[in-house]
Formats: structure tokens, sequence, C-alpha cells
């Protein structure tokens, strides 16, 4: 109670002090994206009403010895097209206070969050994504001993501009054996890291109909060992009933949820070697019953690799919360130097296979008239959702030549990945090639040239691209990109979507101007994504920090 | 410090979770309804859907739910979107699936003004919420609001009373004030149609004789009824609205031509699957106060 009091005092004085001394360090960022619209009725793309869109946020942050605060404006002045229409107008979204004392830190306003690797929790923003779940509550984390840390909260899981009507709470421990154990385990190869977590959402039970559980819960646990070059983590969650709360039986399912990650690694000088597998059933976790993206706060990694080249990332595999098994193995070599293929500067090689096919049967599913539960394991004749089989080449060739090869042949079953009616559109089978070479002309000027190549008889068809850049380090960069979709079926729809960058860099700040066509499509961050619509204008981004 | 802190975390763990064991479903659910006004406390809910919608069904099948838990309480109105969901077909695209022109000037005008052209299914409960953003609901989220609104007390009551013959005719409308009011309010009275068998997307599926119920088809009063801010307990308001089913048709056909990817085929009204609409609402904040139905021609 003492301590408390003191507590209590010491944040008052710190916050007077604040206001009547900026002897503390004030530090942030700022980013601007601003875009034109207009109609382009051969790619489907809309004008904007307001011509004009423009998203800008500033983050402003302040220090002073325990004490941290800091808030986020953000303006849309309307959204950016591919941003959800709910994202409109200007407010402070996010504030905290943060103050440390002896081995506790208290957070009060907004903060993110993760349990484990998110299967039961995750409070996360991505801009890119429109993806804002920040949690806005009270935050505690304890350090009693070294080794082990306790972290609570309590909060509202952002939903736009407003908070959820659920409450979560959650608990989470983490303990390192080797840490706690220190004097005993000196000398012991093996450490271990064990984690145990659970979450806890309140919303009242307002249904006639159904008994509905007013607190619903999820809890996992997880381990981390690590054995000289090798490495395992594993993370087992459960959620317990969560329906939906709809008045039709049909909709209503009581079933527990589940989700299992494991994943083991080895690596040494010039190899790596890694296996994942995860299996996740009726997994969905929102901060209400309500089924929407917009309110959900767990995350479930993605288990295929996460493509930067265009082409390769035209189809990519969205995680399928609700039910899906996959697998994910990686070997990476290099090719020492001086031999064959290696040659003077060494060959880099990463081979990458991934597959994710639904659950037997579907998830599980529980109510008064149905009782489904899949099997453990089902790969054999279960439905394929995405395969991904791919190797990449990196060789650098001399001290100006760089060059890198990919070659892929992927799976993607666009009806359930898109959320399209089943049989809309089948499975697109492709075979993707690309080819980056970077040539430096000389000190400070780059040339880098990259040319992709998509084949395909389903979906869209056949694609190319092309890209050009020219890099004047370190304050300029010019780019022209253009994705050709020959293949089209449709002739009407062969199509070509150019675009030219080029933007000034000075610092840590940039500014970017563009111009070209934007194709519809899905944009994944590691596995979650989002529709975006097709676009053609001008684009605007200016970003710093301070 | 470390001991209260410990057990601060059991205590969040004892008490967060709940599991229900089976059955599931309440035996019964009937509620009880006031009854001690001679009017009852109405909620209307306002459903966008559109044909080429897979999950929009579903929402519907929502709407259905909630009005056999309150019928006596429960006032739907299905709005189809325009959006690129409920686009007809072109009429010479064979087959004929699909070219049925849903789409109305006054649905059209809620969806985009007061909806903001938002995604499908969603809907509103007596517009609770605008004009912050919380009146677009999904449809997991209505019955909470149906709750919430059923608790609030009854300020004034309408009766509708149509005289139809031959598609022409008048509705007569009273406004019966219950409670004092103060405030600025609108009359909106609009006519929609049930049991349309015509295409819709369910699920994975398209089906072709898909039963289309409380269907908007038109408005035919959307507007102060009064220039009072001030009303007592114990006034009658009455309204008299002319119409000509015929006219009004013609319009949406009209109205279907002029946009874009319409077709004209916005006819074939039934008269006998008609029902009169009529709700009063704040004109600045939109919420609904109370709704009535009745059905056109009277032979309920």
């Amino acid at each position: 109670m003492k301590k408390l009091f003191i507590l209590i005092f010491t944040l008052s004085f710190n916050i007077i002090s604040f206001a009547q001394n900026n002897s503390g360090q004030f530090y942030g960022d700022f980013d601007l994206n601003m875009q034109t619209y207009s109609e382009d009725r051969s790619i489907g793309a809309e004008e904007a009403d307001e011509i004009l869109l423009n998203n800008a946020y500033l983050n402003i942050n302040y220090r002073k010895g325990n004490l941290y605060t800091g808030l986020r404006y953000e303006s849309y002045l309307n959204a950016l097209l591919d941003f959800d229409k709910e994202y409109q107008g200007n407010g402070i979204a996010y504030k905290y206070l943060t103050y440390k004392i002896d081995n506790l830190e208290i957070t009060a306003g907004n903060y993110y969050d993760q349990i484990g690797s998110g299967l039961i929790f995750r409070s996360y923003e991505n801009k890119r994504l429109g993806i804002d779940n920040s949690m806005d509550g009270v935050r505690l984390k304890y350090f009693p001993l070294r080794g082990l840390e306790l972290k609570s909260f309590i909060g509202k899981s952002r939903t736009y501009f407003s908070y959820s009507d659920g409450i979560i709470r959650g608990v989470d421990i983490n303990l390192s054996i080797n840490d706690i154990f220190e004097k005993k385990l000196k000398d012991i190869k093996t450490k271990i890291i064990l984690g145990q977590g659970i979450v806890s959402r309140y919303q009242k039970d307002n249904n006639p109909k159904f008994n509905l559980p007013q607190n619903v819960a999820a809890y996992s646990t997880r381990v981390t060992i690590n054995y000289g070059k090798w490495k395992y983590f594993g993370e087992f969650a459960t959620k317990l009933n969560d329906p939906i709360g709809a008045l039709t039986i049909e909709e209503n399912n009581y079933a527990k949820g589940s989700g299992i990650i494991n994943s083991i690694t080895y690596s040494k000088r010039g190899l790596g070697i890694s296996a994942e597998m995860h299996r996740v059933d009726h997994m969905e976790f929102r901060s209400v019953r309500t089924v929407s993206k917009e309110y959900i706060i767990n995350y479930i990694p993605a288990l295929s690799k996460q493509h930067t080249y265009t082409l390769l990332g035209l189809y990519p595999c969205a995680t399928q919360s609700e039910g899906e098994f996959g697998m994910q193995f990686d070997v990476f070599y290099k090719i020492k130097k001086g031999t064959l293929l290696g040659g003077k500067y060494g060959t880099k090689i990463s081979l990458n296979f991934s597959r994710i096919n639904g659950l037997s049967g579907g998830n599980s599913f529980l109510n008064d008239s149905i009782n489904h539960t899949p099997a453990f394991i089902s790969i054999k004749d279960e439905e394929l959702y995405f395969s991904d089989l791919n190797i990449e080449i990196y060789k650098k060739i001399n001290r100006k030549l760089r060059s890198n090869f990919v070659l892929a042949s992927q799976y993607y079953n666009k009806d359930v990945l898109e959320g399209k009616t089943r049989g809309t559109y089948g499975i697109v089978k492709s075979i993707i090639g690309v080819v980056d070479v970077q040539y430096r002309i000389k000190k400070g000027h780059t040339i880098k040239i990259e040319l992709q190549e998509l084949l395909t008889e389903q979906g869209d068809g056949a694609w190319s691209m092309g890209l050009l850049e020219y890099t004047i380090s370190p304050n300029w960069f010019f780019a022209i990109q253009d994705m050709y979709n020959w293949g089209n079926k449709d002739s009407e729809k062969q199509l070509h979507y150019a675009n030219y960058d080029f933007g000034y860099i000075k610092g840590a700040t940039r500014i970017a101007v563009g111009y070209g066509k934007k194709r519809a499509g899905i944009f994944c961050v590691g596995g979650v994504c989002k529709e975006v619509p097709s676009s053609n204008g001008f684009n605007l981004s200016i970003s710093t920090s301070f | 410090m470390k001991k209260y802190y410990v057990l601060y975390l059991l205590i969040l763990c004892l008490f967060s979770c709940e599991t229900i064991e089976a059955p599931y479903m309440v035996e019964n659910s009937s509620v009880p309804v006031d009854t001690s006004n001679n009017y009852i406390k109405k909620i209307l809910i306002e459903e966008f859907t559109a044909h080429k919608c897979a999950n929009c069904p579903s929402a519907a099948e929502q709407l259905k739910a909630i009005y056999d838990l309150y019928p006596q309480q429960i006032i739907g109105i299905a709005i189809h979107a325009k959006n690129s969901f409920s686009t007809p077909t072109p009429t010479q695209v064979s087959p004929s699936g699909f070219t049925y022109d849903f789409r109305t000037p006054f649905g059209s005008y809620i969806y985009e003004n007061i909806m903001e052209s938002c995604p499908i299914p969603q809907g509103m409960v007596n517009r609770i919420g605008y004009p912050e953003g919380d009146h677009k609901l999904l449809k997991t989220q209505w019955l909470d609001v149906v709750e919430n609104e059923r608790l609030k007390e009854v300020n004034l009551g309408i009766q509708i009373n149509p005289n139809i013959t031959s598609n022409s005719g008048e509705i007569n409308i009273l406004i019966d004030i219950i409670n004092n009011i103060n405030g600025s309010y609108k009359l909106a009275v609009v006519l929609v149609e049930n049991n349309i068998i015509n295409w819709q997307i369910n699920g994975d599926f398209e089906v072709n004789n898909y039963e289309h119920n409380h269907v908007l088809r038109t408005s035919i009063y959307n507007d102060f009824f009064s220039s009072n801010l001030n009303y007592i307990s114990g006034d009658k308001i009455n309204k008299s609205i002319s119409l000509n089913i015929d006219n009004l048709q013609q319009e949406n056909i009209t109205y279907s031509n002029s946009i874009e990817d319409g077709n004209g085929n916005a006819g074939e009204w039934n008269i006998n699957n008609m029902s009169i609409i009529a709700y009063i609402y704040n004109s600045d904040t939109y919420e609904v106060i109370q709704v009535e139905e009745v059905k056109l021609t009277n032979t309920l």
C-alpha cells in the first residue's frame, strides 16, 4: 500500500514536472500518403468525388526518466480508397502514459501487445493493411526476478475511431528457466523458455434465444528450447466456446477452438534448415462476438514464404484462422567461395516449400444438432488451399554486378482464400520466374532491372512484369515499372499497369512522387490480407522521423 | 508488492471464463410485451441487401429470427443497396437470372447518405448510433440494439388507414402523441412488397426461386408532419397522402433506366403482397422513435 502511494505520488510529480520543465526528450515520426483517383473504366478504377484523398499520421513521444508518454494524431480526409470507409476524419487515436518504478511498469491509455506468437492475442497496427486494434485501458508488467516476466492488461480494442463493446483481460507469464536457476544450470547447454497466457473477453449476453458465455477465455502454453545449433518452438492454444450470438442454431458454434504451432530449426554457418507445421481450428478470436475482420484480436502466423517480388506475391496465401493444416520447409545453403558453383564470392541458394489444406469435414462445430471434430492430421484428399515450391539463387558475380533468380510453382485456391463462392474460380496453378540484376555503374549510381513472368491458364491468365530502377545514393531514386496481363482470356483486359516513381531521401526524410495504375487484387502482410481496389492517379508520400 | 500482484493475476485467471453446456437453446424464449398503452414500442430494422450478395440471405434470416422473437414489435425493410451486388444483368443476356432491378431512388438515397455506401449485408436498428457511425450494424449486432430499444418508452403511436381501390387512393396517417415530446420530427411512409420470387445468390448457390420479403418499393412521403417543435400528450396529428401505384411503379422503371447498368426491369408489382410502413424519426439524429405497418389493401 505504501509503495502504491509512493507510485501515485511519483507519477503525479513527474507529470507536473513534464508540464513545467521540458528537459526530457521528444521523438516521433510523421507519415503522409496522398493519392488522386481518376476514372479508368478499362481497369475498373473509380474516380474519387474529392479527387484527392489523404492519410496522415503524426506520432509524438516524450521521455523523461522513468516516464514515457505520447500520442498519435491521425487524419483521413478522406481515407485512401484501399482503406475502410470507417476511417474518416481526424483525431487523436492513440495516447499513452507509461511509468516504470522498481520492477513494475505501468501503462495507462493505449498500448500494443502480444501473447506468444499471437495465437490468443495480438494488438498491433499495420498502416498498409489498414489494421489498428490497439487497446485502451491499463497494462502492468512486473519483473520480480531475473528470468521471470509477469504481464497483465485490461482494456477495449480499437475499431476504427471507436472501441469495441467487449472488455479484454489478459495475463501472461514468461519464464526463462536458465536465468532463474542461473547458478545450477550455468553449465547446461540447453536453454528453455516457458510461457503461459490467458485472455478473456467479457460481453453481455443479450440473446433471449440462446445461452451465450459472457466471459470467453483463450489460453496458450509455449516453449522454446535452444540446444546448440538446434531451436524448437511450440505453442498450443485453446479457445473456449465462442458462439457468435446469432438467433439461428446453424450459426452458433459452441465448439472449442484450438491452435498448434511447431517449428524446428537447425543452423550453422552456410546452412540453415527449418521445418514448421501449424494446425488451427475455429481459432478466430474477436473483441466482440460479431464475425468481422475489424474485431479480430488474435493472429495466426503465416505458413508460407512472404515474397517481395510482385508476381510471386500476386496470389498470396491468406491464413484461414477458422481451419487449416499447413507445413513449411526451408533450406538455405551457401556454396563456398572458390568452388565451381560458388565462384569468387560464393552462391546462396534458398529452397522453400509450403502446403496448406483444409481440415477434414471443415472446422470443429458444436451446437444442439451438430457435433463435428475434424481429424487431428489430415492431408491427403483434403481441399488444397495453397502450395508454393520455390528456389532462389543469389549470386554476386563481381564487385559491380549482383543477380538473384527465383523460380516458383504455386497453387492458389482463389475461392477459399478470397472468400468467394466455391466453384467460382477454383485453383489457380502458376509457374513464376524472376530475374533481378543490379549493376553499380559508378560510385553511388546503381541500376536495377527486374524481369518477372507468371504463367497460368486460370485466374487472370499470364502476366509479365518489368522494373527499371536507377538510384543515385544517398538522395535520389527513379523507377519505371510495367505489369502486363497479356494472358487474360478477355482481350479487353489484356492491359498494361504502368507506374512511374521518383523520390528524394535526406537523412530520415523521404519524399516520393508517383503516377500509375494499380490492379485490383489481394494485398497481404504475414498472412493477413485485404482487398485492394484498382486505381489510377498520382501519389505523394512523405515520411520523416525526429 | 509481489504477493499483491500474483493475487491480482490469479483473480484475473479464475474469473475470466465460463463454459456453456448443452442444450444451448433456451427452452422458453418468449418475451412478454408491455401492452399497458394502446400502443406498443415497435422497432424498425432496415436491412441493406442485394440479389448478388451471397451473404445477404443470412442477414435476412437474422431479421426473420428477430421478428420471430418479437413478432408484435419488429418491422423490417429490405433495401437493395445501389452497388455492384445489386446491378441487374442486362435482359438480353442469357440465362435470364438476376435481370430484375430491385433498386429504388429512396433506397439509394438512404444507402448513400445515411449508410455511406457501406459494405453489405449491414443494417440499422431504429438508426441508433447515427451520426457517430455506430448505426451501421452487422447482423449479429442487431439484437443487442433491439433489446435496448424494447426498453424505451412509447412516446407516440401511429395509425395507418389505407383506402385503395383500383391501384390508387389515399392513406390516412394518425399520429397520436402519448408523452410530451420536444424536437424536430419527420414522417416517412414507404411501400414494401413481400413474397417476390426471384433470383438470389445464397452462399455457394444461385437460387432462382428465392423469396424476397419486405422489399422496399417506394417512398410516398418523407417530410415534416408538423411545424411544431413541442408536442403535448394528447395531441393528434392527421396526415393524408394520395397515391397511384402505376405511377409509382413507373417512377422505379424510369429510375432503373436512368442509372448506370439499369435496365428498366423494375415493374410487376403485386399490390396484394404490399404493405405500408410509416415511421417517425428525428430530423437531426434520424433516430426512429416509432413505426407501424399495415397491409396496403387492408385485407390482413
